[in-house]
């Protein structure tokens, strides 16, 4: 460990050695610059022509296949998920829906993500004992995938949990990783906390979208 | 103004003492963030002088009141992300415990014993974890200033630092540590 002098000493030492350098390599630098913007602007160019070639291509071919992730789930069946929703409310279990719609569309970024981008309807795969707790793996209808929910209870006596009771709370913060993989159609990630709800026979259906606040411990 | 911010001017009018000042009371602290990204203490060491080298050297670049600390976390931030891009690695910080023991810079707010103990479940978070809890609970950073430190959103900052801490929480509880 160097003491404090050593340390301030190699500090001047280094930016000495720094700007002799850059003196020396002035006029080189100057050269690789001019033969980097040569590069760049060829670069540029090839960038160009290639985006022109694409947007022709789009214009020709305008009728594209939803891909396989489900992007154009939201433009195709936001009816239907509204609809999903709409019977959580009835029974009482989706009040907030509403609510979340308009928070976010005044979400943090100013993007605008409609409630049929954020609506998700799940279903009751299998459970595993965690650490702390149990895992309950649902698969999103929406984007046929498997998500895993922590649950706050403890495992059954077998060593697996039952399954969560109608009404049951789950609540589920999503990272940009996350967003990214379970909504593709987009949504303004890492503010945003589901609160999701049972609604018998392992059905998980959102019951709101709430934006975080500043830390919550 | 702050003492910073004071020293800074100083530097400015040309005078290395305000320079050397700000050297002295940032040292350690920037060697010990610099390693939660995985060098042993050596490297960081020579990584913090090439912080304040890049200060040194370019010393307009700040702005009296934007935040010293926060500026010299950052360029600390980008310094570290290219040694782990060179060295393709970012190796378990509890590698080179040893060295960072002498290092101390919790010493402000913690009694030893407790110190002990948080350094303890500190090394049970990943690196990127530590670096976070350090800047928001050690360097007292706001959520603003990790975001611009470690180039994330502010969302991605609150809610990376509320699973961090309450990750934190549960190995507490779990060690049976008393924090």
């Amino acid at each position: 460990m160097k003491s404090k002098e050593e340390f301030i000493a190699g500090i001047y030492q280094k930016a000495e050695e720094a700007r002799r350098e850059e003196a020396q390599t002035g006029y080189a630098a100057f050269c690789n610059n001019k033969r980097r913007f040569s590069v760049a602007l060829a670069a540029a160019g090839v960038i160009v022509v290639c985006g022109l070639l694409s947007f022709r291509s789009r214009i020709i071919q305008p009728e594209r296949e939803p891909d396989s992730h489900g992007i154009e789930l939201a433009q195709h069946e936001p009816q239907a998920l509204s609809e999903d929703l709409t019977g959580g409310q009835e029974s009482g279990q989706a009040g907030a829906v509403g609510d979340a719609d308009s928070e976010i569309s005044s979400g943090p970024r100013g993007r605008a993500v409609s409630f049929e981008e954020a609506s998700i309807q799940a279903r009751l795969l299998r459970t595993e004992a965690a650490e702390n707790g149990t895992l309950f793996y649902y698969e999103a209808l929406a984007v046929d995938k498997t998500m895993p929910v922590q649950a706050e209870e403890e495992p059954g006596q077998d060593g697996l949990a039952a399954l969560p009771e109608e009404g049951t709370e789950f609540s589920l913060f999503l990272t940009e990783e996350e967003a990214a993989w379970f909504y593709p159609t987009g949504i303004v990630p890492g503010s945003i906390q589901l609160l999701l709800v049972c609604r018998g026979e392992g059905e998980l259906v959102l019951s709101s979208v709430e934006e975080k606040e500043e830390t919550e411990e | 103004m702050n003492q910073d911010d004071k020293d800074y001017t100083v530097f400015l009018e040309g005078d290395q003492r305000g320079f050397e000042a700000l050297v002295v009371r940032y040292k350690d602290s920037l060697i010990y963030f610099i390693q939660r990204f995985g060098p042993g203490f050596s490297d960081a060491e020579d990584l913090a002088q090439d912080v304040f080298v890049e200060i040194l050297l370019h010393q307009e670049r700040y702005r009296i009141g934007q935040g010293f600390k926060t500026y010299l976390y950052t360029i600390a931030h980008h310094k570290s992300v290219d040694w782990v891009r060179k060295h393709h690695r970012e190796v378990l910080v509890e590698d080179c415990q040893e060295e960072t023991d002498s290092i101390t810079v919790e010493q402000h707010t913690l009694a030893k014993e407790q110190r002990e103990e948080l350094r303890k479940a500190l090394r049970q978070l990943k690196p990127e974890e530590q670096r976070l809890i350090f800047l928001a609970e050690l360097e007292e950073l706001s959520y603003r200033e990790i975001a611009r430190v470690m180039s994330l959103t502010l969302p991605q900052v609150k809610i990376r630092l509320y699973r961090v801490r309450r990750r934190l929480k549960e190995i507490l509880i779990r060690e049976g540590l008393t924090i």
